[in-house]
This record gives C-alpha cells, sequence and structure tokens, in this order.
C-alpha cells in the first residue's frame, strides 16, 4: 500500500479500553474493555479524574498530555496505570475532543492502548549492553577454558589494561603473584557447581594491587553447556579502610576524627591519675564543647560538618604538649587532660589559648564560619578521685559555662554539683509527674478585637508539684527540652488538648478552637501521622485544633520543616508562627510557610503605644500579616491603651491579662459560657 | 443588636458592577441613600484614586450640593442616560449613542453552554504552570484559584478523586493545594490545557461578578469577628454559590463531588448558620436593598462605615485582578 497509515488514535480499534470524560477530565462514562483492563467497577470510576488512574502521584510520564497533544498527533503518551488488585500496566494513551453538532467540544475520550510491560526485544539488547558496559563493577567474560573475551569499561579503567591487551589472557594472569589460582575455582564452577564466590587480589597495569570479591557465574547455551563464565568483581568488603587513627582498636576510636572516644580515654585516665598522684602534681580535666557546630550540620550538611569537626581537632591538638590527651566524648564534645601541672591556674591559661584558636573563623563551602567553645574543668584530685567523677564534673562545669553569659572557661564547683542535684531531682520528679498525672492544661482565652467575642484559647502546661505547688514551664521545660522528656510532655500535652476537646464535644459544649504550642524537638517527619492518629483516636475534627510553633523552628532544616508544615496544613490544621519577629526570621521564607497566624510577641506589646521601635514592629506585623492573609494576634496585652493601639492598627485578637489570665478549664468553659466578652 | 432597622441606611454605600461596551470591566457604581454623609463622601474620594467610581447625578448641576462638590476629585459623576440598563443576554451589546457604561446583568443569563465551565481558561491554567515550574509559593498559586471560579471547582473536584487519600473536608484552596501535591497540580494543569479555551470576552464580568462577591463575603466574616478558617469558607461559599449560574446545573449537584464542610454545605444550600447568614446579607447588598443589609449587618455586629470600607477593599482587588485599574490612580 501506497497509503499513509491513519494516526493510530483514529483508527483506534474497537477493543482498545475507551472512557469518555468530561471536559475536566472527570469520567462520565466507564466501557466494558476498561472494567477488564482496569478492574475497576463503573461505579467505581465514573467522577474520578483521569489521573485518578496513575500508578505514582509523582509519576512524570502524565505530564505531557496536555502541551503535546497526545491525541492530535496519533502517538499518545506512554503512562503508567494501576490496577483494582495493584498490578501496573502499561499503556499509550490518546485524547480526543469530541464535539456537539455546533462544533463546540463536548467530552474527551481517553483511549488506552495496552502495551506490554516487559521491555520490547529490539530495546532490549541496546539496553542490557549499555547496563553492563558501564556498571561500576568489574565485568569480564572467559571462554570455557578461562581466557578472557571480552572486559567493560570499569575493568579497563580500574587495572589500567586496554581491552586488547586483556583478551585472551587468563585470570591467573591479573592475579598477584602468591595468590591462590582463580582459575581453578572458575573451570569447577563452569563444569560442575555453576558459580562460585570468593576473593582475588587483582594486579593493576600500574603494579598496584586491588582486592576484590568476585563472583564467578556459569554461561550456558540453549542446550546447558556452559560456554562462558561471567565475572563480576567488587571492591572487597574485608580490605581494612584506610587507617587514619593512632589506636588500632577501632571501636575505641571515633571515626571522625580518629581520636579516643569516651571509653578509651577512661582507660588512658585511670593510669595518668595514678602517675599524677605518685608525682604530687595537678592533673586537669577540660570538656570543650563547640558552639554552632550543630547549625553546621545542619545547615551544611553532614560532610561540611564532619570536615569542620576535623579542623577544629587539629587546631586544638597544635596547641597541646605530647603528653596530653584529646579525645572526643560526644558529637560536639571534646575532652581533654593535661598532665603534670604544677599550678592549677594553668588549665585557664590553656582553654583560653584553646578558646581563642577555635574562635577563628573557618572557611565552609565558601562560607566563613565562625564558632565558639565553652570550657569546664576539672582538678585531680580537688574535684574527684577517679576518671569518671572528673570527667563528669567537667561536664557539669562546662554546661554552666555554656549557660553562662560570659566565655570564660569554669572551673568546677560543689555549689555546681548542688545545681546539678536538683536539676537531676527535678527530671525524677517530672517523670514521675507524666506517670501519677500531675500534670494539667489551663487556658488562656483569645478575643477578637472586632467585636470582643472569645474566638479560641491556647492551652498551657502547668504542673501541679506535690511539694512547690503550681508551676509554670518555665521552671521545667527548660530542662525537658535539654532531655527527651520534652517529647513525652509535647505528646501528653497534644494528647490532652484533644482529649479535652473531646470531653468538650461529649458534654455537648460549644467551644472555640484549642492552640497548643510544639517544640521544636517534637517536630519531625512523623508528627503530622502522630497527629492524624490523635484526630482520629478521640474523633476531632482539625479546625478544632491549632498549632502554634516558634520561629526557631526554622533555623534547623527549613525544607524539611516546610514539608511537615505542609502536610499539617493539608490536613487542615491552623498553625500559627508564635512569637514573630524575635528571632530569626527571613520575610521570604515566612512567604513560603502555609500559616494561618501570626503572633506579636509580649516583648513588643509592653513597648506599645510608648516605644516607637515596638510600635514600628507591630505595625510591620499587621501589615505583613495583611498582605499574607494571615490573622494577627497580640500576646501578653496587659493595659486598655495598648488594646487601643493594636486594635487601631488592625490586630485581628489578643490575649493577655487585660482580657483574662490562663485559667482552669472548669473557669474556663464558665467564660466561655457566660458570653463574656471584652470591652472594646 | 437592633430591633428594627431603619427604613433607610445613612451613609451605607452599594457598589453595582459597569461594563464598557466591549463586556469588560469598567467602573463601580455606588448606590448611596442622600444625603451623603461626611464620611462616606472622604471614603468614596479616597477610592475613586484607585479605580474608576461612578456616582449618579440625577438632577443636574445645583440639585445636591454634597455630590457637586465630587466635581473636583476623581469620583465620576454619571447622568441617568450615560448608564445603559441591560438584563437580557444580547451579544454584541449595541449602546446608545449617550451611553457610557452597560449596567444590569446580562452577563448572568448568557446563553446555556453546558461545557463552558468545565474547561478551563487557558490563559490562567498557563499562569499556574508557569508558577509551578518555577516552585512558586503556596500562597501565588492560591491567588490564582482565588481568581477563578471554574479553575477552583475543579480542583477541589480533583481533591476528591479518590487518589488523594484520607477523606478530609476542604476550608481553604490553599488546604487542596497542599493535599494534592505539586507533582499532581502539575500533571491537571498540563491535561487541562488540552480542553482550555481562551477567555471568552463575555465572561470578564461574571468573573468580575464573583470575586466581588467571594472577596466581600471574606471581608465581611472578618469584620465580624470570625477566624480565619471562617474567613477562607466565606471567600470559598461567595464563589461557589454562584456555580450554579456559572455550570447551568442546579447547585446541590454542582456541590455533589465536592468535600465540603457540613457548616459550608448547609450555609450554600440551606442558608444556615453563619455563612447562610453572611449569604442572605450579601444578597441584600447586591440586591440593593439597604433596609435588610443593613438589618444583615446589626446581626453581623458590622458597623456601616466599616462596611464601606470593606465593600471598596473588595471593589479594588476585583479591579486588580482583571486588571482593570490601571492607569487611573493618576486622576487623584
Amino acid at each position: 500500500m501506497d497509503r499513509a497509515p491513519e494516526p493510530a488514535a483514529a483508527a483506534a480499534p474497537e477493543h482498545w479500553p475507551c472512557v469518555r470524560l468530561d471536559l475536566a477530565g472527570f469520567i462520565t462514562e466507564w466501557s466494558a474493555a476498561a472494567l477488564a483492563l482496569f478492574g475497576f467497577a463503573a461505579a467505581q470510576a465514573i467522577g474520578q479524574h483521569l489521573l485518578w488512574l496513575s500508578l505514582h502521584s509523582d509519576d512524570e510520564d502524565w505530564l505531557d498530555l496536555g502541551h503535546t497533544g497526545a491525541g492530535s498527533d496519533g502517538l499518545g503518551t506512554a503512562v503508567f496505570c494501576r490496577t483494582l488488585d495493584g498490578r501496573p500496566i502499561k499503556a499509550r494513551l490518546h485524547l480526543q475532543l469530541e464535539c456537539d453538532t455546533q462544533g463546540d467540544a463536548s467530552a474527551l475520550r481517553a483511549c488506552f492502548q495496552p502495551l506490554p510491560l516487559e521491555l520490547p526485544p529490539s530495546e532490549r539488547l541496546p539496553l542490557y549492553r549499555h547496563a553492563i558496559e558501564n556498571t561500576t563493577l568489574l565485568a569480564l567474560l572467559t571462554d570455557s577454558k578461562g581466557r578472557i573475551v571480552w572486559v567493560n569499561h570499569a575493568f579497563v579503567a580500574r587495572s589500567g589494561y586496554p581491552e586488547r591487551q586483556a583478551i585472551g589472557r587468563t585470570l591467573d594472569w591479573l592475579c598477584a603473584a602468591g595468590g591462590e589460582s582463580v582459575r581453578g575455582h572458575l573451570l569447577e564452577a563452569l563444569h560442575t557447581h555453576s558459580h562460585w564466590s570468593g576473593e582475588l587480589t587483582l594486579r593493576g597495569a600500574d603494579g598496584q594491587t586491588l582486592a576484590q570479591s568476585v563472583r564467578i557465574q556459569a554461561v550456558r547455551n540453549e542446550q546447558g553447556h556452559a560456554t562462558h563464565a561471567l565475572l563480576l568483581l567488587a571492591p572487597a568488603l574485608s580490605q581494612p579502610p584506610v587507617d587514619r587513627s593512632p589506636h588500632p582498636d577501632a571501636t575505641h576510636v571515633d571515626p571522625t576524627t580518629g581520636l579516643p572516644n569516651r571509653m578509651l580515654l577512661a582507660q588512658l585516665l585511670t593510669p595518668a591519675l595514678a602517675q599524677s598522684k605518685r608525682g604530687g602534681w595537678h592533673t586537669a580535666v577540660l570538656v570543650l564543647q563547640l558552639q554552632r557546630l550543630d547549625w553546621v550540620y545542619d545547615t551544611l550538611g553532614q560532610d561540611c560538618g564532619d570536615e569542620c569537626l576535623q579542623h577544629m581537632v587539629q587546631r586544638v591538638q597544635k596547641g597541646l604538649r605530647e603528653q596530653d590527651i584529646l579525645a572526643r566524648l560526644g558529637h560536639d564534645k571534646l575532652a581533654l587532660v593535661l598532665l603534670g601541672l604544677q599550678q592549677p591556674d594553668h588549665a585557664a591559661l590553656v582553654a583560653h589559648k584553646l578558646m581563642a584558636l577555635l574562635a577563628e573563623p573557618i572557611g565552609l563551602l565558601g562560607h566563613l564560619v565562625q564558632l565558639s567553645a565553652c570550657v569546664g574543668i576539672a582538678i585531680y584530685p580537688e574535684n574527684g578521685q577517679d576518671a569518671p567523677a572528673l570527667l563528669r564534673n567537667a561536664q557539669t562545669a562546662c554546661q554552666r559555662a555554656a549557660a553562662g553569659p560570659e566565655t570564660a572557661p569554669q572551673f568546677f564547683s560543689e555549689e555546681m554539683t548542688l545545681k546539678a542535684t536538683e536539676r537531676f531531682e527535678l527530671e525524677s520528679d517530672l517523670r514521675r509527674a507524666l506517670a501519677r498525672g500531675e500534670l494539667l492544661l489551663h487556658h488562656q482565652p483569645k478575643v477578637s478585637l472586632r467585636n470582643g467575642c472569645i474566638v479560641g484559647a491556647e492551652a498551657l502546661l502547668r504542673w501541679q508539684h506535690p511539694r512547690h505547688g503550681l508551676l509554670t514551664p518555665m521552671r521545667f521545660i527548660p530542662l525537658a527540652e535539654e532531655t527527651n522528656l520534652i517529647l513525652e510532655l509535647g505528646a501528653w500535652v497534644l494528647n490532652e488538648a484533644c482529649a479535652q476537646i473531646a470531653r468538650w464535644r461529649d458534654a455537648g459544649l460549644q467551644m472555640p478552637p484549642l492552640a497548643v504550642n510544639l517544640s521544636v524537638r517534637q517536630f519531625d517527619r512523623q508528627l503530622p501521622q502522630r497527629i492524624e492518629r490523635l484526630l482520629q483516636q478521640h474523633r476531632v475534627a482539625p479546625q478544632q485544633l491549632k498549632l502554634e510553633l516558634t520561629e526557631s523552628l526554622m533555623a534547623r532544616n527549613p525544607d524539611e520543616m516546610l514539608h511537615i508544615m505542609n502536610e499539617l496544613a493539608a490536613m487542615g490544621l491552623g498553625l500559627a508562627l508564635d512569637d514573630f519577629g524575635t528571632g530569626y526570621s527571613s520575610l521570604s521564607l515566612l512567604k513560603r510557610l502555609p500559616l494561618t497566624t501570626l503572633k506579636i510577641d509580649r516583648s513588643f506589646v509592653i513597648g506599645v503605644p510608648q516605644q516607637a521601635n515596638d510600635c514600628a514592629i507591630a505595625q510591620a506585623i499587621v501589615t505583613l500579616g495583611r498582605q499574607l492573609r494571615l490573622e494577627v494576634v497580640a500576646e501578653g496585652v496587659e493595659t486598655q491603651a495598648q488594646m487601643e493601639y493594636l486594635r487601631a492598627l488592625g490586630c485581628d485578637q489578643l490575649q493577655g491579662y487585660l482580657f483574662s489570665p490562663p485559667l482552669p478549664v472548669a473557669q474556663y468553659v464558665d467564660l466561655v459560657q457566660s458570653g463574656a466578652q471584652l470591652a472594646l | 443588636m437592633r430591633e428594627h432597622a431603619p427604613a433607610t441606611a445613612p451613609g451605607l454605600l452599594l457598589p453595582q458592577l459597569l461594563a464598557r461596551a466591549d463586556g469588560r470591566l469598567a467602573a463601580v457604581r455606588w448606590h448611596h441613600t442622600t444625603p451623603l454623609d461626611p464620611a462616606a463622601l472622604a471614603l468614596l474620594t479616597e477610592c475613586a484614586t484607585h479605580l474608576p467610581c461612578v456616582l449618579l447625578h440625577p438632577d443636574g448641576p445645583g440639585s445636591a450640593p454634597e455630590i457637586e462638590a465630587l466635581q473636583h476629585t476623581a469620583v465620576l459623576l454619571a447622568t441617568p442616560l450615560e448608564l445603559f440598563q441591560c438584563s437580557e443576554p444580547l451579544w454584541p451589546i449595541r449602546l446608545p449613542p449617550t451611553a457610557r457604561w452597560l449596567a444590569g446583568d446580562w452577563y448572568l443569563k448568557l446563553p446555556p453552554r453546558g461545557t463552558a465551565a468545565q474547561t478551563a481558561s487557558r490563559q490562567r491554567a498557563l499562569i499556574l504552570l508557569q508558577l509551578l515550574n518555577q516552585d512558586a509559593d503556596t500562597h501565588e498559586l492560591e491567588a490564582v484559584f482565588r481568581q477563578d471560579p471554574t479553575l477552583s471547582y475543579q480542583l477541589l473536584r480533583l481533591v476528591n478523586s479518590a487518589t488523594v487519600g484520607a477523606r478530609r473536608e476542604i476550608t481553604s484552596f490553599a488546604q487542596a493545594i497542599l493535599m494534592l501535591g505539586r507533582q499532581a497540580l502539575k500533571r491537571w494543569v498540563n491535561l487541562l490545557l488540552f480542553t482550555a479555551r481562551d477567555d471568552d470576552p463575555r465572561s470578564a464580568m461574571l468573573l468580575a461578578h464573583v470575586c466581588l462577591r467571594a472577596r466581600s463575603l471574606e471581608l465581611l466574616a472578618q469584620a465580624a469577628g470570625q477566624d480565619r478558617l471562617a474567613q477562607d469558607e466565606a471567600f470559598m461559599s461567595g464563589m461557589f454559590s454562584m456555580l450554579d449560574a456559572l455550570l447551568h446545573q442546579p447547585l446541590p449537584e454542582v456541590l455533589r463531588p465536592l468535600r465540603l464542610s457540613d457548616t459550608q454545605r448547609l450555609g450554600l444550600l440551606e442558608g444556615q448558620g453563619q455563612i447562610g447568614a453572611l449569604l442572605q446579607l450579601w444578597q441584600a447588598i447586591e440586591q440593593r436593598q439597604p433596609a435588610a443589609a443593613v438589618q444583615g449587618l446589626a446581626a453581623l455586629g458590622v458597623a456601616v462605615a466599616q462596611t464601606n470600607a470593606l465593600l471598596a477593599q473588595a471593589c479594588q482587588w476585583t479591579f486588580e485582578i482583571n486588571g482593570a485599574t490601571g492607569g487611573h490612580g493618576s486622576r487623584a
């Protein structure tokens, strides 16, 4: 025939499954052939969008449908589709417009030309060839006698032998002298076991040896005779890693820095202390915490963080004497033992010197980063008799140094032990409090600045302590933040808030939504699922719960945080940014966040309307809120003058003592039920 | 709350969108009770610096001194002959030589084109695609949906399609965008382009009408102290309350495939709750029944002056998204 073939779509054979869609792509008619292909019944499919049939929500293959006019050129677009039983299918999708009598488009027709899932033979060979030629594994083929007939690119690159030099040689020629004969294994694999796995040492063209693990596989012809052997070589796992540490025992050495770890340090410290005792010297144990190292890891990545740490360790090592011991205690903590000190004060001189060395800027990925260190010092024998006590006390002193306003090194003192003991007690008390139900929520109402009505409340954690009375979070949250307790507390608050909303509902009370504060530490990938489960468990609508986040969240890993926040917003949860304006804020980032609410921090509210700076900030936040269509809530409003100023600015809601302090649940409910309003 | 609304509504300004002869958005005419109070006059003068504002000056010079005073402002004073009333669908429109503007709701009565609302506007679909390719913020994507009832209706239908998973109520376009995800949105917009049509000149006024309604309801909800969630729902309700006119189908049928909250569904279909109250109030404003409007506003707790300001703000937004404000401000 000399006629050009009809476009495939126009000649869609009757047996191709076709479905009719409305012009927006929703399925309106479902054929028997479609049922047979996809397995979905008409009732399931009708009303669904065409994209409902796509296999993965992020497949690129459906992207071309619109533009290329998948039907107009008759070629269609190859797509993967899902089926009722979960088996993927491949089809060429042809779209056609159907027109009414006036020539206006009235519907769409989507025809699926089934395609085999497998690669067509014509595509297979080139693909196989490409795959094996370009794999990073070293691949060789030998004939049945063990002579090389073919090698891939990786082999040529790694061994240094061009293909023509390798072909015709036997395997043993390739292997380093003195090794086991691999050819024997090869012949055995070919003629008896079909495969063999082992190791060999390859001798490269430059004389270097490469330890390789090897797998030999017989290649059989149709009659089952082994005609060739395929060899795949990869670097041997047992190859010792490059030794960077001065200590041979890897379990006692920190892999990143090559320094002794905590365990080895304790072993090294004990004899050193004995020596010190005999000599009548002082020994100082210093703990150095590298501040902002976390930030480097979080923002510049793992490799960069490691590089930075290694660099810092080198700087410290330069400042040390031969006999001093440096070790890595934790991810951002180093320990340093100074032996044979005449005077304990000398430790402070060393500490100052090291702090100056560490504070010098370092260039990382084109950024100039400045780290700092805080140092805690414990002296033997005054501050402890053994290695564990000295290390513990030096760490306590280091924590003190980190918390203090000054950057001076801190010597350990007994008073610090008292503080530490107190903290320890508080921590165990807090664990008991969780178990015994000593925690409760108070609710601080938020009122509308438009009409004075209560429009919500923030749930605030309280601890009814058996001895110290009612504690506010300031007393225990900072401690909880340092331990994993914050996760348990956070989970408790979320659960309690949902349970409270459910109790109100069950009691038939109409209550406005409740907002809960989330800690940075709670913010992980699983947070949305955890909240989803809670909402389901308590049968709470997402609109009833609001989440308040702090700005510091964004300092960690903005992309990751954004992803989690997007998931929460997609669930229908309102998200508020707490204490906006106090910390790290990037306006361009703010624009990307799926927020519903901005809160003006109390620290700015205090200054209005007297302080010009605070007024300017409040005004800027309200303007920003209006631009991004966010609700603006002022926190900590205490005076009529503050309220009037903020209301005139266009602030939507306020929260603060002017209207109400945080209230126990019953009182809050009474307040809402009484219809209390803020006088405007 | 007032027991009885006054028969007249001092100071309340009620907007009416006017078209040019080519059917495009031209100006907003403000209906008012006489005499105009000073606050309303000041607001009008201000508003007229942002968009073309028309006041009817029925009796010519010397009749109403306070309107006379507007001669020197950006407010456009029109005689009744300059407004051509038209409530029937006719195309192309022939304006009488004396007329400058086309009034009336002719655009609500376009000949039924059953499939028109299923097809997206090519212009807006292309804008969306461009934004998606630039990895634009959710805010920016949402802004496109807020301008186009067809696009947002189809978005909500799509989210309801089973692949998206958990059955959740949708309360805002941003939520729908986030639920769907960027990649799925991109594939959908690509597919939309297959059937997309060029903007029909006759639909410009219809779109402006919907946008003014939606934005006004949102701002009224805000003024009534409702939270952001309720404001989003008010906007969406305003937009979706006109879907029957857009799709030429009864509203219950149109809304059936959408996963709306009960408050929204009952508000739209039964006139219940806050949303029902807002829609009834808007009915009064749109039909220019000041007494009923004032009564509805009193029930919401929104003052007349505040209402005037927010209606002006809603008009301004409607003109901005229609690209109809350009160059006007210079006349101030």
